[in-house]
């Protein structure tokens, strides 16, 4: 059984995109204010801000990280992209795996290193991808339909036939009103 | 003087007429009551006992067939009543003539219904009913119905306007490098029918 689903723009995900940051920045805030908190009652207190600063970047960083990489696998979408009814799914069609997951967060590490120039290729990309998706191979696409499991790649016992590779997304691509 | 009003005036020709009327009857008692009179009073007594029973009997067979035909009567009225759609008309010609309406109207600005729902309102059972009522499960079912409806109904507004913002930005970003006008794109997904 197959869908056809609506590939996601620009402004849209970056709406998504925004929500989630606000989701982000604000558990942020609460978190770190309750470990600073927590810390003062025990007396501890680092004196660099250097330290604080590259300590509060590695959790943040962190917190992103799982954050995103946690929502992509288990639902194939963030809060934010929920709000927009936006999902990300993989090339076979199915939910990112772990590793499909990761290569999309470097993705978006290199879209930010360029000053988000890769994230504007999803005006111009055929399949509204942006670097980051072309990297992981990803879609995100309209729609509230839960894709099937990803298929996680495990270690094979000896003498076990490789399994088959997953169904590549069906190449029907098509576009409404060319002109 | 002023004259007597012809009310007591009747009223006393009323008891001077009947007053030998009641003198006969005083007699009447005694000499009833008198042993002289034994020999009329006993078979008269004995006579007067047994029409009397006779006549209880008949009295109930009487009432067990008046009730037999009530209720024959009745049956047959129902049925009448119903066959003819008696309410249905009587309803129908109440609420055309407005006399219902204006009945209820009279009740409800009556300072009696104001009051009684002023009592109501306050009272500890009402608010206890409305406090169940409040928590029962299908009340809250409907209100987070209602709710999660109008925020999908938001939503989905939000979506179709973004959305119409992404085509607009991606033809203005593709006349930019010269490329062909896009006009929604649409992927085909296995889709196993999960949700």
């Amino acid at each position: 059984m197959t869908r056809d689903l609506r590939l996601a723009g620009f402004f849209t995900r970056a709406v998504a995109f925004a929500v989630d940051g606000e989701v982000i920045n604000g558990a942020a805030l609460v978190f770190g204010a309750g470990i600073a908190f927590a810390l003062s009652l025990f007396g501890i207190s680092v004196s660099s801000i250097s330290l604080r600063a590259a300590l509060g970047a590695g959790a943040w960083l962190l917190a992103v990280a799982v954050y995103f990489a946690a929502f992509w696998t288990l639902t194939g979408q963030t809060p934010g992209m929920r709000v927009m009814g936006l999902r990300v799914i993989a090339p076979d069609g199915r939910l990112p795996s772990r590793s499909v997951a990761a290569r999309r967060l470097l993705g978006i590490a290199l879209c930010v290193l360029t000053f988000g120039v890769g994230f504007l290729l999803v005006l111009v990309d055929d399949q509204r991808r942006g670097l980051h998706d072309l990297v992981a191979g990803t879609l995100v696409v309209h729609g509230d339909v839960l894709p099937a499991p990803a298929v996680e790649s495990e270690p094979r016992p000896a003498g076990a036939e490789a399994p088959s590779r997953p169904q590549p997304l069906m190449p029907a691509v098509t576009r409404s009103g060319t002109g | 003087m002023a004259a007597p009003r012809p009310r007591h005036f009747l009223l006393g020709v009323a008891a001077t007429a009947a007053a030998p009327a009641g003198v006969v009857a005083v007699l009447g008692a005694r000499a009833w009551r008198h042993p002289l009179a034994l020999p009329v009073r006993v078979p008269a007594t004995t006579l007067y006992r047994v029409l009397a029973r006779r006549g209880v009997l008949v009295e109930a067979e009487l009432e067990r067939e008046g009730e037999r035909r009530l209720t024959e009567g009745m049956e047959l009225l129902v049925a009448a009543a119903q066959e003819r759609r008696v309410a249905e008309r009587v309803t129908e010609a109440a609420l055309a003539d407005g006399s219902v309406e204006r009945l209820v109207e009279r009740t409800l600005e009556s300072h009696v219904t104001a009051a009684v729902a002023a009592q109501l309102a306050v009272s500890e059972p009402f608010r206890h009913v409305v406090n169940s009522v409040a928590r029962g499960p299908e009340v809250r079912n409907a209100i987070q119905a209602q709710s999660t409806g109008l925020a999908t109904e938001l939503a989905d507004q939000m979506r179709e306007r973004t959305a119409r913002v992404d085509d607009a930005l991606e033809n203005a970003a593709r006349r930019l490098v010269h490329r062909r006008a896009a006009g929604g794109p649409v992927v085909r997904v296995p889709f196993d029918g999960a949700r």
